[in-house]
């Protein structure tokens, strides 16, 4: 299988809850389609261990109220854990045919993407089920390490509302690179291509795209003014899509809105960009 | 020549002179040819061969059973079974199956039957009854809307329409939990605390420059900073707990919402397909009620059928004891199909009566290592086939299986057929079964089995008769007569094409009927076991063939025969060699006292033969007491003990009116070493006794067979044939004398069908058979001198035998009672 030339790797943090993993198997799904390596990282942050030294921290188990905290518990349940995590991991990629690889990091994952994240990557944040989980430092930190890193980021909602349609890409400028990556896609997934270009673009470059494709190109203009999530939800309202691609360009807050509301994968490419916003002030 | 003999004690001249002048001439004349054999007489029937005759129901001569049958099939109240019976099993079979078809008519209306489950309780699936032809088309319209659901369901759930409600629903729920900890996260940010994901739950924690306070530093603090924080957490950790505490119920809320999001999705795509098939099966009510059970189950469980994207809630679990596919629930067993513009009535022969080939079984199939079953592994019984019509059982096949006979019974009582698993009754099996509904039964049963085995289970289980209240005994010959004859000729040319036999000619068949004659041990009689004829002919069609000859013939017949008994007689040849070599002692010439030829048969793998066996009497003064040294040593049967016991009533009877018994006498079978049973030796025994009392020699060139009665009436025996050729062949061997010959009860006469070479040698008087009707015939025969009257003056004739044999009774009282009185002296003697 050809491999787009942009990216190498998927690199996923893997969540806590059993309900997530149906997303890693998405993920992995999505890994084979781009022909792309996945690594699942599993961050056992040893700062954890070191909260059982503030004595005012207490532990509130859903299960069982509150617990003191012990580093030597926090220890084992982490192993625990980790060792549920490379079931699941394994089981939900076990169907795919991406290279897949578990690892555990023991450090945040904020760390972990800083440092290891290139351009040739795509980091991946699942959103969790659990709401309280998506309000946590470690949430929050990964999704401003992803954004914050030079990879691109994907951005996966608890649950996918469709596995079918077409990928749309939203181009900030004419030689946007969500338009390669979404062709990409498109044709990987033999679906249509929805191509979202600015109002002034050039209609030329498209035909051009259009004839080399080896999927249906269709394309509209977006309207004036800026971008925000509520008019991209009108916009693509009958459009019936599997995946969106935006650049960097478009608000990071506009890019998780559309993901964690619209229950569609969101691919935020060129790596390169700058973030204009915060990702954590959007509403997730 | 006259015949040399031993005497032992030769009292008078007048016995001297007897034997001197050989035996006297009988009275007793043998029987001619023509009574030893009877030949066909087909001249009511001119054929070539048997393809010139109409062939006939190979149920000819079975008028009783064709009757029973015939009211056995009419009667359709409980209990009125059909217990045939007969010998020939396969002649039986055949014939009840044709007759069935003759009487049955063309089409049938039959019910069709199908197992569903039972959505209520699934270990008591539920027995539906549909008019005959509407069980397939029912279960192929159950797959079909499983089918067309497992396409439909999933396009629905997973359509804009419904993703938008679900994601709303979702959205929702998630809105309301979000908000609670993003307004608690705000409210902890604000105060520089973080919600930390533990690896089992939830922490607050300090916050310094977005990162958690490490310990050491926090020690650093002021004591009033760290008090602040630790208030702070205090306050926050209550409300993350009051959060926490509502997910359980939020989460179970969103559950009972997206339940009915899924329920009001389905009805629509579900009630349509249900309610074309409730269309299609409006006129089987139950049907209709099973319909609605499916409806219901496919509503609740609609997640089977939606292919989830995550492992998330509402998957409906599998019943434990069920087994298989979770869809499989909505199948139908069909257990009985039939036609549906009606068909022939079912006539079902269960070769192999297991209870579970009798009633149905329950199957079951490994799943993780434990035997599960569900109502798809009902499987059918003959009992099912056949219902509407019948049923035929082999009553040996089944008694043979275990429990089949009782769980017949019970079905029958019941009139219900109910599925039972004997694994479970005897604990062989401990895993979960399950009890299907109870079909009724409407079967006739048609038991086949030979007379003593009906005979016996009738004695011993009263049963019998409550549920097979019909009985067909099947005849085993039909009277002789020429038109009889014509009908066994088209019997044989029945057989002939049945299993595509050349064609018999004339004389073939003529021979075969005289053989049927054999095989029924009667002239007058003719079999009526076709498969024993059409053996022969099989044989004969073999012969002719090996000969290259179109058409099978007398000689094909006769070699058949002669190829039959050649196969058969090992053990008769070795013991007519035996006797031949002197090894068993048989005299076929001169004469003796107290020794007679005596005929026994032997039957062995069916075949039979018969054999002399020298019988031998002595005598002496004594109680009045004859001994059978048979029944001392346990070697003779209670038939033949009542054969000797008889002799005592007879001589008693007979012989010396007016003084006690006071005779001891022994009869043994010589050189017998196995049991001898029958009293057909009796009269035999009594000719041994006579000779032995009289002192007169019996002819040893003759031999005798006949039972006998207290007042000397020669009575009928079985296999005279047999015990006929027996003799000869051993007279033969040695030389035929031209005096030698049976002796047979004058009442055998009838039965009379011997061998060509038997009637070669009697229509040369080279051997006789001479018909006996008393005692006194048969003495008179066997010593040359009348067996005597007894006359005015209350004495036998004199020199006769009875008048010897009761003056030896006489001397033998008068010698008891002179011990008598000389013992009673002797005693007062002793004791003055």
């Amino acid at each position: 299988m050809e491999r787009p030339a942009d990216f190498k790797r998927m690199m996923l943090s893997l969540p806590h809850s059993s309900g997530d993993y149906a997303a890693v198997a998405f993920t992995a799904e999505l890994a084979a389609l781009l022909g792309i390596d996945l690594l699942g990282i599993f961050a056992m942050d040893e700062n954890l261990a070191r909260l059982a030294s503030l004595p005012c921290v207490r532990e509130l188990r859903p299960s069982g109220g509150w617990h003191p905290i012990n580093a030597a518990e926090i220890e084992q349940d982490s192993s625990r854990a980790i060792a549920e995590a490379r079931h699941r991991f394994a089981e939900a990629v076990k169907a795919r045919r991406s290279d897949a690889r578990f690892d555990v990091a023991k450090a945040s994952i904020a760390d972990i993407i800083g440092a290891q994240s290139t351009p040739q990557d795509i980091v991946v944040v699942v959103q969790p089920r659990n709401p309280a989980e998506r309000v946590t430092h470690q949430f929050m930190q990964l999704l401003d390490a992803a954004f914050a890193a030079p990879s691109a980021t994907l951005l996966i909602p608890t649950r996918v509302i469709r596995r079918r349609g077409p990928v749309v890409a939203i181009a900030t400028h004419e030689d946007d690179t969500s338009i390669r990556t979404a062709l990409q896609l498109a044709e990987r997934s033999h679906e249509r291509l929805l191509l979202l270009v600015p109002p002034g673009a050039d209609e030329v470059p498209l035909d051009r795209l259009a004839s080399a494709a080896r999927v249906p190109i269709d394309w509209r203009r977006l309207p004036e003014g800026d971008i925000d999530a509520s008019r991209l939800d009108i916009l693509l309202a009958p459009t019936g899509e599997r995946l969106l691609v935006l650049s960097r360009g478009t608000d990071a807050g506009v890019s998780t809105q559309l993901a964690f509301e619209r229950a569609i994968p969101v691919l935020v490419t060129e790596p390169t960009g700058q973030m204009t916003s915060s990702p954590a002030q959007a509403s997730v | 020549m006259p015949p040399v003999h031993t005497s032992e004690a030769l009292k008078s001249p007048a016995d001297l002179q007897a034997i001197a002048n050989g035996p006297a001439p009988s009275t007793l004349a043998p029987l001619p040819v023509a009574k030893l054999y009877r030949r066909a007489d087909l001249s009511k029937l001119t054929f070539q061969t048997t393809d010139d005759l109409k062939p006939v129901d190979t149920i000819v001569g079975q008028t009783r059973a064709v009757d029973a049958i015939d009211l056995g099939t009419r009667m359709h109240q409980p209990g009125f079974n059909l217990f045939v019976i007969g010998s020939d099993a396969a002649r039986m079979h055949g014939a009840v199956q044709s007759l069935l078809k003759s009487r049955m008519p063309e089409k049938s209306e039959l019910s069709d039957w199908v197992y569903v489950n039972n959505f209520v309780d699934p270990r008591k699936p539920v027995a539906i009854k549909m008019p005959g032809g509407r069980a397939l088309p029912f279960r192929d319209s159950m797959r079909e809307l499983i089918d067309d659901l497992k396409t439909a369901l999933p396009a629905v759930f997973q359509s804009e329409d419904y993703q938008a409600r679900r994601g709303a629903v979702d959205q929702a729920f998630q809105s309301k939990q979000g908000a609670a900890f993003s307004a608690l996260h705000e409210k902890a940010a604000a105060k520089s605390i973080a919600i930390v994901r533990t690896p089992m739950g939830f922490a607050l924690a300090p916050l310094q420059d977005g990162k958690i306070v490490p310990p050491d530093e926090f020690g650093a603090w002021p004591e009033t900073k760290r008090q602040e924080v630790h208030e702070s957490i205090q306050i926050l950790e209550k409300e993350l707990e009051q959060i926490v505490r509502q997910i359980p119920r939020l989460e179970k809320e969103r559950r009972d919402e997206i339940r009915r999001l899924n329920r009001d999705t389905a009805q629509l795509a579900i009630g349509q397909s249900i309610d074309e098939i409730r269309s299609r099966f409006a006129d089987i009510p139950k049907v209709i009620e099973h319909l609605e059970a499916v409806r219901a189950d496919l509503i609740q469980n609609v997640m089977l059928f939606v292919v989830k994207p995550d492992a998330e809630e509402e998957q409906a679990p599998t019943p434990e004891w069920q087994a298989g596919n979770p869809l499989q629930r909505y199948e139908v067993n069909v257990i009985v199909c039939h036609a549906a513009a009606g068909c022939e009535t079912p006539v079902i022969e269960e070769v192999h009566p297991t209870l579970g080939n009798l009633l149905g079984n329950i199957e079951y199939m490994s799943q993780h290592g434990v035997l599960m079953t569900n109502f798809r592994l009902i499987k059918a019984g003959a009992l099912h086939r056949a219902n509407g019509g019948y049923l035929l059982l082999d009553v040996r096949n089944l008694l043979m299986e275990p429990f089949s006979w009782t769980a017949l019974k019970r079905t029958l009582r019941q009139g219900e057929i109910r599925i039972e698993d004997v694994g479970h009754f005897l604990g062989l099996t401990s895993t979960v079964s399950i009890e299907p509904d109870p079909i009724p039964l409407d079967v006739k049963i048609i038991l086949f089995g030979d007379r003593l085995l009906y005979y016996i289970l009738a004695a011993i289980d009263p049963e019998v008769r409550r549920h097979f209240k019909i009985l067909a005994d099947f005849d085993d010959d039909l009277p002789r007569s020429a038109d009889s004859e014509a009908i066994h000729a088209r019997l044989i040319a029945s057989i002939v094409r049945g299993t595509n036999l050349k064609p018999v000619d004339h004389e073939g068949v003529a021979l075969v009927i005289e053989h049927a004659a054999r095989l029924a041990d009667h002239s007058a009689k003719l079999t009526l076991l076709v498969e024993r004829l059409g053996d022969l002919l099989m044989e004969a069609d073999c012969w002719a063939t090996a000969a290259k000859r179109r058409v099978i013939g007398r000689g094909d017949v006769q070699r058949a025969l002669d190829e039959q008994v050649q196969r058969a007689s090992r053990v008769r040849d070795r013991t007519q060699e035996s006797i031949l070599q002197d090894i068993a002692l048989i005299d076929t010439t001169g004469s003796k006292i107290g020794q007679v030829n005596g005929l026994s048969v032997l039957e062995l793998g069916g075949f039979r033969f018969g054999r002399p066996t020298r019988i031998t009497c002595r005598v002496r003064p004594g109680g009045g007491k004859v001994v059978d040294i048979e029944r001392e040593v346990e070697l003779g049967g209670p038939l033949h003990s009542k054969g000797v016991l008889i002799l005592s009533g007879f001589l008693a009877g007979r012989y010396a009116l007016d003084a006690p018994m006071s005779l001891f006498a022994s009869l043994v079978f010589e050189q017998s070493y196995g049991g001898v049973e029958g009293d057909s030796a009796s009269s035999a025994e009594l000719y041994a006794l006579l000779s032995a009392l009289a002192e007169l020699p019996l002819r040893q060139d003759l031999a005798v067979t006949g039972s006998v009665n207290q007042h000397g009436d020669v009575q009928s025996i079985g296999g005279v044939n047999e015990k006929i050729e027996g003799f000869f062949d051993i007279c033969r061997a040695r030389g035929l004398t031209g005096s030698q010959g049976v002796l047979i009860p004058h009442s055998n006469v009838q039965h009379l069908m011997l061998r060509q070479d038997v009637l070669d040698a009697c229509a040369t008087g080279q051997f006789a058979v001479f018909p006996v009707r008393s005692i006194d015939e048969g003495i008179a025969l066997l010593t040359g001198r009348p067996a005597g009257q007894r006359e005015n003056d209350g004495q036998f004739d004199d020199g006769s035998v009875n008048r010897l044999v009761e003056d030896r009774l006489n001397g033998y009282a008068t010698i008891r009672r002179s011990f008598g009185q000389q013992t009673s002296s002797a005693t007062a003697r002793e004791n003055p």
